[in-house]
């Protein structure tokens, strides 16, 4: 009789992870081999229970990462500062935007795209922040981007090549937003979420 | 939000650059950190929210984690070290939020478990039996060590060996013996807390 076999290799056996040659000889093993043998129906039953019980755990609906569409705003900008203003104008302007826009940040899916103008609302004048001129800098008379869930606007010109994203709450009225932090640690583009 | 990362949506006000611009001295120091991220973010993701039962948490959680690497470039050089180090701090995090979930649950069931069974309507009664299992299999797993819930975890999602040895650092040989230990560590805790054969 062949030598026996550990309980990390019959353990491998369950799961058919041993190279080829010893898959064969340790089954070769197990037909003249008793102890072996109810040492891996013991393991096999164990990994199955145990298995069974860890798998109740819900997997997350698939994460996807989708390789961004590089960006071009036309000016590059220090993104801190500009997160800042972005981060102050945006606690303004998301309290004082009306219900509707609220619930539309809420029941996100699916955005119109951000093509559509902002709703005409009266916005004071410190809702407009310098800052988003200098995002879209060759407008002569730009229009206000609006930031909606599920939109990211640049905070750069640098193309994004992945990122992080971070979520954040802005402000006192703790508006949450998500910022995509690349590899270099600088945050490149922000959007609004919407509570869950 | 079902979807972590979405391609960045251009406003009509901004132009898209020629595909392959900026490749620079920074791109290519940051390439471990994408291959990296690629390979593993979505690995991470999975691990946590099942981990701690919150999806949003979870991806907060890698989020950090993730930052936090690419903060650390020294550790770039050597790609098995890379990944060990990032599961063995997700893992970590993760178990942190585990027991302030687990703590919370607890301060919410001595608060109100009685309206809630009250006014828990007949069709919620499967849903509460199978989350009171999860619940179970999670206090389970935060009483092992952290590594051998990532592996329990992990090999669950259906993670081969060789991907196993390197989210924990250790030679794919050792993954067979480690895996056993695991299982028969999670299967005396799971007994002795609720019994049964398991
Ligand atoms: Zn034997």
């Amino acid at each position: 009789m062949t030598e026996c076999w550990s309980e990390g290799e019959l353990r491998a056996y369950c799961d058919r992870e041993l190279p080829a040659k010893d898959m064969d000889r340790l089954a070769a093993h197990l037909e003249n081999c008793v102890p072996c043998r109810e040492r891996h129906r013991q393991l096999a039953r164990q990994a199955a229970s145990v298995l069974e019980l860890v798998a109740l755990l819900p997997e997350p609906e698939e994460v996807t990462w989708v390789p961004p569409v590089p960006v071009r705003a036309g000016m590059r900008g220090r993104w801190a500062v500009a997160a800042l203003a972005l981060a102050a104008a945006l606690a303004l302007a998301f309290v004082m935007l009306p219900n509707r826009i609220e619930r539309q940040a809420h029941l996100a899916p699916p955005p119109p795209p951000m093509t559509a103008p902002p709703p005409a609302v009266e916005q004071p004048a410190e809702v407009r922040p310098a800052v988003m001129r200098r995002i879209v800098p060759r407008r002569r008379a730009p229009r206000l981007p609006v930031l909606r869930a599920d939109y990211y606007l640049s905070l750069d010109d640098e193309p994004i090549q992945n990122g992080v994203v971070m979520r954040v709450a802005l402000g006192a009225a703790e508006v949450k937003a998500d910022i995509i932090v690349g590899s270099d640690g600088r945050a490149h583009a922000i959007r609004l979420v919407g509570d869950k | 939000m079902d979807i972590v990362i979405r391609g960045v949506q251009p406003a009509e006000e901004l132009a898209l650059s020629a595909a392959g611009a900026g490749s620079s001295g920074k791109d290519r120091s940051s390439a471990w950190f994408d291959a990296i991220f690629r390979e593993h973010y979505a690995r991470v993701v999975g691990m946590l929210a099942r981990l701690a039962g919150d999806r949003g948490q979870a991806e907060e959680i890698a989020a950090d984690v993730f930052c936090k690497l690419s903060q650390r470039p020294a550790l770039g050089g050597d790609r098995d070290r890379v990944t060990a180090w990032l599961y063995r701090v997700a893992v970590n995090a993760g178990f942190d939020a585990l027991r302030s979930n687990a703590r919370r649950r607890r301060r919410e069931e001595e608060a109100g478990v009685e309206s809630l069974r009250v006014a828990a309507p007949s069709g919620a009664l499967e849903d509460m039996l199978r989350q009171e299992r999860c619940a179970r299999v999670r206090d389970v797993l935060g009483a092992l060590k952290p590594r051998d819930a990532q592996l329990l975890l992990l090999r669950s999602s259906g993670l081969a060996y060789r991907e196993l040895a390197q989210s924990l650092g250790i030679l794919p040989g050792s993954v067979g013996t480690t895996l056993a230990r695991a299982e028969a560590e999670f299967a005396r805790r799971y007994r002795a807390r609720y019994g049964g054969d398991l």
